[in-house]
């Protein structure tokens, strides 16, 4: 069981770390877009 | 309301009228029936299924595959020349549009059933003993769930270049809850199964004969109203 | 905002991971009590809640798009199906493992789970639906928000069917400690939040993507 619940949270631990990451481009992305929104005629 | 029943009947005739004519999907859907029927009996032979409950089976296979023939076609035909601009631009109903079409691929399986229920009684040497208005009846409401979903669906796939496998997804998913008491309500008729059932089985939570028509008439009215409500979304350009 | 959500639910998942599985374990099924797979509850549950509510926003999306025809909408619904059709397929394996682990089947045609495969294939029909239909924009959004009422229609019966009718998977289930209800609500909220963020990001993926896409066309 320990070894189960170990696998579990590391797996979550990835997964979680991905996400930020994911977060962060998205995040980027969008901040991105907006500051070159106002220029289209 | 006297325009609403003139304006139905005229799609519906316009579109019986052009069937009767040109014969183009009601000889291929009975043949297409046949065929199902015909293969699904040579399968039970094999596997030695007991033939009352490969009857109704070969009877809901074999309306659902023939059901998605008319019904793809009723909106495709009006698409072809661009009828449906036509139809669109006259000043009525929408919902009415929808409500003639479903009648008529309602006719139109109805005729194929007159014509597959006798082949299949034959092939799987089945009689319904006293029940011939059950069995009517059950054919009927799942014959207007069927068509309700796939008119709607016709006219939502009629723009797709994979028209006829999408509809096909769209329209069984849809009818899976529907099928469920369908089947169940079809095998009482035939006595493959006893009329109240109890225990954990995927058919015996209908319960019993009436529980699951009162299934079906729900699901139909569900479907036609909301399918009727939709359809100018559906049809809209 | 959003990170903090993360991390909120990062937290949470993680601590209803490790009570779940040490103070709060489940005993196994009575021909083999050793074995964790009951534990499964705990992943089982939560998602098949989560996936119906991604459904349900799915459903309110779509007659929101329908009445206002807001382009935003249409993107919502789209990243609300994807989390709730994530959400079923977990719901759908978890439910797999639990099977095998319980009665030795992988999968067998009660009501339940009958139902909830339904549920799984209306929702990639939808995805079809969008993937193939050529043409605007605004008629593919239409179109998908109609088929996405119609198969709404169908979630009632599933629901009934996991509630009130006799089946071999059981309805509810009795917690013996605290530890056990403390990790199952800790897994419940984690699970929500996990949706909610999973929408947040691709829906705001979606709607860069389609202000990208417009800045290309003009």
């Amino acid at each position: 069981m320990f070894y189960l619940c170990l696998s579990f949270s590391s797996l979550w631990l990835v997964t979680f770390i991905y996400m930020l990451f994911l977060d962060r481009r998205i995040r980027d992305m969008s901040k991105k877009l907006k500051i070159r929104e106002p220029k289209r005629p | 309301m006297r325009f609403f029943w003139s304006t139905l009947s005229a799609i519906f005739v316009k579109d019986i009228v052009t069937e009767l004519r040109s014969r183009q999907v009601l000889p291929t859907m009975i043949v297409l029936g046949m065929l199902i029927v015909w293969v699904l009996r040579m399968a039970s032979e094999a596997i030695l299924t007991s033939k009352a409950v490969m009857g109704p089976v070969a009877l809901w296979i074999s309306f659902l595959f023939s059901g998605l023939l008319v019904q793809e076609r009723s909106f495709a035909a009006e698409q072809q020349h661009d009828c449906i601009y036509g139809l669109l631009l006259a000043p009525i109903d929408q919902g009415t549009i929808y409500l003639s079409k479903l009648l008529a691929n309602t006719a139109m399986l109805c005729i194929f059933e007159i014509i597959i229920v006798p082949v299949v009684l034959v092939a799987f040497r089945l009689g319904p003993d006293t029940r011939w208005p059950a069995l009517a009846g059950v054919l009927l409401l799942g014959n207007i769930g069927i068509s309700s979903v796939g008119t709607l669906f016709s006219a939502v796939v009629r723009v797709s270049r994979a028209r006829s496998s999408l509809l096909s997804v769209l329209v069984l998913v849809v009818l899976m809850p529907m099928m469920i008491p369908a089947t169940f309500a079809l095998l009482t008729v035939f006595g493959a199964v006893p009329e109240t059932l109890q225990g954990t089985g995927a058919l015996s939570f209908i319960g019993s004969f009436n529980a699951a028509v009162g299934y079906m008439i729900a699901f139909d009215a569900v479907f036609v109203v909301a399918c009727w409500l939709l359809f100018g979304f559906a049809i809209k350009e | 905002m959003r990170r903090l959500l993360l991390v909120v639910t990062f937290l949470l998942m993680f601590g209803a991971i490790w009570i779940a599985l040490t103070v709060g374990a489940i005993k196994g099924p009575p021909a083999n009590p050793d074995s964790p797979v009951r534990n499964i509850f705990y992943a089982h549950v939560p998602s098949s809640i989560c996936s119906l509510i991604c459904f349900l926003v799915l459903l309110v999306v779509s007659i929101g798009y329908l009445y206002t025809g807001r382009p935003v909408l249409d993107l919502v619904a789209l990243a609300a199906v994807e989390v709730g059709l994530l959400f079923a397929t977990v719901l759908n394996a978890t439910g797999s493992i639990f099977s095998r682990g319980e009665w030795g089947v992988w999968w067998t045609p009660t009501p339940r789970l009958v139902t909830s495969a339904i549920l799984w294939f209306l929702y990639v029909a939808y995805l079809i639906l969008r993937s193939s239909l050529p043409g605007s924009a605004q008629r593919r959004a239409r179109i998908c928000a109609v088929f996405a009422i119609i198969a709404f229609l169908d979630v009632p019966l599933v629901i009934i069917s996991a509630r009130f009718i006799p089946d071999m998977h059981r309805a509810s289930f009795e917690f013996t400690s605290t530890w056990q209800t403390a990790a199952f609500v800790m897994s419940m909220m984690a699970t929500v939040l996990l949706a909610a963020t999973f929408i947040w990001l691709r829906a705001d993926l979606l709607i860069s993507e389609s202000k990208l896409q417009e800045e290309i066309v003009l």
